[in-house]
């Protein structure tokens, strides 16, 4: 006995010359090149400054925010934000032994550090990251029992003069930038432009309110009216 | 549902089918019971469907900074925010006459941006760092100096130490301080800046919500304070629409119940 075609014979049927399957195949490959398309144009290319913090997750360790003295934010992983050499975190920790964890915080479900590198100690291939390499070097040389692997580590030791190095390690912060951030008293003037601008939308945003309201009853009304209408009609009796 | 198992255009051709259908010899040969067509239907399924539960998970994990999207977008500073419960979030908040605040008016919580230092750049856009327990814009680099400040201070000053804002600032408007320190606060240059180091130093019951609804509170009342329009003059569009829509009602319901 002769079975059916399967889902009687429509994907075999021809469209234009071409059988419905090729069509459907068609367009499942529109769909999905371009919902692909979109995800990435729209969401993922934009988002680049901040793939660090896609790479921490997908690696399993902590992202960090590393900022210059005039807080230029730059997303990158934890071994690029805290370690000396090229060498991943793990092997950093291990050679290290009494690492140092202080999170700063949380990006969703990856740990952040927001990390001030003022003197941009984590750029590659810069003097002074050439001296921390050399000084870490030779200090691990002569103290294998008690190692140098992370910038902070090598900041510490360098502020309780364990180890030297020709390059500057603290910096003044004046009391201008302090002063600012922490203003002995808040100057009113400072918002109160600002407060009038709120007044503004607050108004704005109450007349639209009315005027929606406005919209909805007349559409409310016409949908009532037609109800009435459209009841005359039906229990119309000829 | 009966599929077309193992069919071949020879065998098929025994079939009576319309003319309209097209059995091709090898995609309607059937593999574990299924057409070949449909595997590839379904493979193409599965890629569509794989591929945006993949993007959806991506998007999962970058969701604490699609603020920076909205930002980018709007053309407009990108707002990164220090929750006490030291959960980080990149927002997307309006930036209006040196205060930051949600566009939804109904979000009181706003910031003043005091200090120019307090605006970096992330991904090309300017960046503000905020926190929820304090009403102004945070430079991480001043506050790291406080800390460092009230520690080495506390060292050499036992007797009158600085425990926390209401001391830095008596000492401050002393003149001690920056007679101590006159090139300002020396800090390490690499630093792991902690969020919460800071609380002791701040000032008390200055938190963005306070100051937020504080500057709602006081543009509710200039509101009142100037020359509104007239009551009639606002209510006219609803007025309108009332009257327009009781002389509708009445006219189709006189209508309907045979009056006309």
């Amino acid at each position: 006995m002769a079975e059916p075609l399967l889902f009687n014979g429509a994907f075999n049927t021809m469209v234009l010359g071409i059988p419905g399957w090729v069509w459907t195949l068609l367009m499942l490959v529109l769909i999905l090149v371009f919902s692909n398309a979109y995800w990435i144009l729209m969401f993922w290319n934009p988002l680049k400054p901040l793939h660090g913090l896609w790479r921490a997750n997908w690696d399993k360790t902590d992202a960090a925010l590393l900022a210059d003295i005039d807080i230029n934010l730059k997303l990158v992983s934890e071994a690029r934000a805290k370690v000396i050499f090229n060498e991943s975190i793990e092997d950093a920790k291990a050679g290290e032994k009494e690492w140092k964890n202080i999170t700063s915080g949380q990006l969703g479900t990856t740990g952040t550090d927001i990390i001030l590198d003022l003197g941009k100690w984590t750029n590659i291939g810069t003097t002074e990251r050439y001296a921390i390499e050399e000084a870490t070097d030779n200090w691990n040389l002569n103290n294998p029992e008690d190692q140098i692997h992370s910038f902070y580590k090598f900041q510490k030791y360098c502020m309780e003069n364990k180890i030297e190095v020709d390059i500057p390690t603290l910096m003044a912060i004046d009391w201008i930038r302090i002063e600012s951030a922490f203003p002995k008293k808040r100057n009113k003037a400072a918002y109160s432009g600002y407060i009038r601008q709120l007044a503004e939308k607050l108004d704005k945003e109450e007349k639209s309110k009315l005027d929606g309201m406005a919209l909805w009853i007349i559409v409310g009304s016409v949908i009532v009216s037609g109800l009435f209408v459209l009841g005359k009609f039906l229990m119309h009796k000829p | 549902m009966s599929f077309l198992t193992g069919a071949t255009a020879a065998a098929v051709d025994i079939v009576a089918i319309p003319s309209t259908v097209y059995i091709d010899p090898y995609m309607d040969m059937a593999i574990v019971a299924i057409p070949v067509w449909l595997w590839l239907l379904m493979f193409m399924l599965f890629g569509i469907v794989g591929s945006n539960f993949w993007w959806i998970y991506k998007r999962m994990i970058m969701a604490p900074v699609l603020g920076y999207l909205e930002a980018f977008r709007n053309g407009q500073p990108q707002t990164l925010f220090l929750g006490k419960n030291r959960a980080f979030k990149i927002k997307y908040l309006e930036y209006i006459d040196s205060i930051l605040a949600y566009k939804d008016v109904f979000e009181i919580s706003k910031w003043l941006v005091q200090s120019p230092k307090s605006v970096g750049r992330l991904g090309g856009l300017s960046t503000l760092i905020v926190r929820d327990n304090y009403d102004y814009s945070v430079d991480p680099v001043a506050e790291v100096a406080i800390c460092t400040l009230a520690k080495e201070w506390n060292i050499y000053n036992e007797n009158d130490p600085m425990n926390n804002y209401n001391d830095f600032d008596r000492l401050r408007s002393s003149g001690k301080l920056e007679t101590q320190y006159p090139d300002g606060i020396i800090i390490p240059l690499y630093n792991i800046y902690d969020p919460s180091l800071i609380q002791k130093y701040l000032p008390q019951g200055r938190s963005a919500g306070t100051f937020g609804s504080h500057l709602t509170e006081k543009a509710r009342s200039m509101r009142t304070d100037k020359s509104q329009e007239k009551w009639y003059e606002k209510y006219v569009p609803v007025g309108l629409a009332v009257s327009v829509s009781l002389i509708m009602l009445i006219l189709s319901y006189m209508y309907a119940s045979g009056g006309m």
